[in-house]
């Protein structure tokens, strides 16, 4: 499958395509210079949907709901980071209390189905197998064959999660539960006391998970520790306590040594400190702080950049995992790309906490669900989604409709990382311009722990292959490989 | 003996929601013993769904013509090549759930053709419409036993 084109100027470049168990597809092209070494690589995202117009002449109350059809993997996370926007546009800074424990739950629901469904089903046959395992025997059907007791755990969790999504939005699809200045129901108590009964068991699986996870990168951490790896800022919402905050919270980021790159910016600011650099090569935006610019300003978002930012988790055993993690691979700040499966496995923990706390408050089955204020013209909502921050910003018009939107998907502030760990797989593993299936497999391995989603994050329509390709300076591609 | 249907779809896709209309048009029969699930896609935790079921049947739209205007279809247990969330299929699920719960139930795909699958567009094509409607009572007679699915492959032309 890999296919040689000699050029005139005698440089080169790789191509990978597809990568599998990604949300999406993408492309990734490794430029060569004229003495054969790795210039660049980049993950292309050539597609397009431009959902921020599709939303435009629509009323505001209808976004919540349509935004979910930007992704059929976490549309929990744009239907809550609408509904946040909108309800500063009715006028509502804080919502009663009922209104947002059941938006938290819904949340921490969705957590757990997507970090379970990446983490069992979609990373645990590279954790399993290892790297260099042929694609045929690293796959989730050889994890149900050899470790059938995690697969269960994977589809139990994730189940459950969904199902904690059924009970608060209404429906597992264009789900209505959150509407602008609260939700429309609060918990019934049979729903309560089904999910609670299960909580147990779903604790039990999260604390496994962490485990699994922590074992792994502990017993590798000689060949992570190089493995896709960068110094980087990190980027996330915390509380304003600096407590790990999912659903709500200030724009903090860190540098590479944890020194304060933002310190606690309100998020409807956000555009005054963050800018979005664009390139032809890409559809997805490259995001950026304003401070440093685009060369210097990125910086990483998801479960490795939220255990560096935040100060404390609040629940106490993910507390303890999250010391455990900063110990082993940060002293402070974790950097391993391969570190992000065990934070995703903190925070798949914590959200399980955090699910099982609000089953146990009174107020999650209370009557108090929604509320009105003075109303508002431009909004930002931003959530921490189970990839990262997501952002998203409305202007509104008079007759209700919104005239502008923006949005900055979690994948799309990843951007520049999953590029810069596939230039270092490139420099460490490329040899001439032979695409082996060692090369293949390391360049999806180091995008895969960003968990990236790349239909939602390059508003593409439907899927998109990944290819692999070699070209040389001039453009010429000397080789190309196909995995589908 | 419990029915399950999986409603796979996205109504904001034109005839991609053909799965979950037909779905609420069954629910409005309120039959007996029969439960069912709507999602946009089919993933892995609906394994567990399908393992606690004796009859299993998986609504979707189809791109292929040929099974105009609605087929039925046996799903055997397959693991296939490539699993993700985005790719899990009707075969594979029920691999999962006879894998991992020792289930066996009976599955099948309704699968219902679409010609427009246009984003942001919530009503059917005409061609749909009428593939839902010979769908509707096709599906409804099988599921109050007036028809056997003792091939196969079942389809009313």
């Amino acid at each position: 499958m890999n296919t040689k084109t000699p050029t005139a100027s005698g440089s080169r470049r790789v191509v990978i395509d597809p990568l599998t168990r990604v949300e999406g597809h993408g492309k990734v092209t490794i430029l060569l210079d004229d003495e054969g070494r790795v210039e660049q690589a980049r993950l292309h995202i050539v597609e397009f949907r431009g959902f921020e117009r599709f939303v435009q002449g629509r009323p505001y109350w209808e976004v919540p709901v349509l935004v979910q059809r930007l992704c059929g993997i976490c549309p929990v996370s744009h239907h809550l980071a609408a509904a946040k926007a909108m309800d500063q546009i009715v006028g509502v800074d804080k919502l009663p209390p009922t209104a947002e424990k059941v938006r938290r739950l819904m949340h921490y629901g969705q957590m757990i189905q997507s970090h379970a469904l990446h983490f069992f089903h979609l990373s645990s046959p590279d954790l399993l197998f290892g790297f260099e395992a042929p694609v045929a025997a690293r796959n989730v059907i050889e994890v149900v064959r050899t470790h059938p007791d995690l697969a269960v755990m994977g589809v139990s969790m994730r189940r459950f999660g969904q199902q904690v999504i059924e009970a608060t939005a209404g429906k597992r699809i264009h789900g209505t539960g959150a509407v602008p200045g609260g939700v429309n129901e609060a918990l019934s108590v049979a729903e309560r006391d089904a999910l609670r009964a299960e909580v147990d068991e779903i604790l039990d699986g999260a604390r496994r998970a962490v485990q699994v996870a922590a074992d792994y990168t502990r017993s590798h951490l000689d060949e992570l520790a190089h493995f896709a790896d960068f110094d980087s800022a990190h980027l996330s919402l915390v509380r304003r306590d600096g407590a790990l905050d999912l659903y709500d919270g200030v724009l903090r980021c860190v540098d590479e040594e944890g020194h304060d790159r933002l310190r606690d910016v309100e998020v409807g600011d956000y555009a005054t400190v963050m800018g979005e650099d664009v390139r032809p090569w890409s559809y997805m935006k490259f995001p950026f702080l304003k401070a440093l610019g685009p060369e210097d300003g990125w910086y990483r978002v998801g479960p490795l950049a939220r255990m560096n930012t935040c100060d404390f988790i609040p629940t106490p055993e993910a507390e303890d995992a999250r010391r455990e993690l900063q110990r082993d691979v940060g002293a402070g700040i974790a950097r391993l790309t391969m570190a992000y499966h065990w934070a995703r496995m903190v925070e798949l923990l914590h959200s399980a906490e955090v699910v099982r706390d609000l089953l146990d408050d009174p107020e999650i089955t209370g009557k108090d669900i929604r509320d009105r204020g003075e109303r508002r013209f431009n909004a930002v909502g931003a959530i921490e989604a189970p990839r990262g921050t997501l952002i998203h910003h409305y202007e509104v018009d008079e007759r209700d409709q919104v005239t502008r939107a923006n949005l900055i998907v979690s994948t799309t502030h990843n951007n520049e990382a999953m590029n810069r760990a596939v230039t270092r797989v490139a420099e460490d593993d490329l040899q001439g311009v032979e695409i082996t299936d060692g090369l293949l497999n390391r360049v999806e391995v180091a995008i895969r722990a960003y968990d990236p989603c790349l239909s939602c994050a390059t508003h593409a329509m439907g899927r998109m292959p990944l290819v692999v390709e070699v070209h040389d300076h001039a453009g010429e591609v000397l080789a190309s490989r196909h995995r589908s | 003996m419990e029915t399950l249907l999986i409603a796979l779809g996205n109504p904001g896709r034109g005839d991609d929601g053909l799965g979950p209309a037909l779905a609420e048009r069954v629910r409005a029969l309120d039959l007996p013993d029969v439960r069912i699930v709507v999602d946009y896609q089919l993933g892995i935790e609906h394994a567990a769904d399908v393992a606690s079921a004796d009859i299993v049947y998986f609504l979707d739209a189809t791109v292929d013509p040929e099974a105009s205007p609605y087929r039925i279809e046996r799903v055997r247990a397959q693991p296939g090549p490539q699993f993700s969330s985005h790719a899990a299929t009707p075969s594979q699920v029920v691999f999962l759930a006879n894998e991992l719960y020792g289930a066996c139930p009976w599955a099948w795909t309704v699968e219902i053709p679409g010609a427009c699958f246009d984003p942001f567009v919530e009503e059917f094509s005409d061609q749909a419409r009428k593939h839902l409607e010979a769908a509707t009572r096709g599906f409804t007679r099988v599921l109050q036993g007036e028809i056997s699915l003792s091939s196969p492959s079942f389809r009313v032309v």
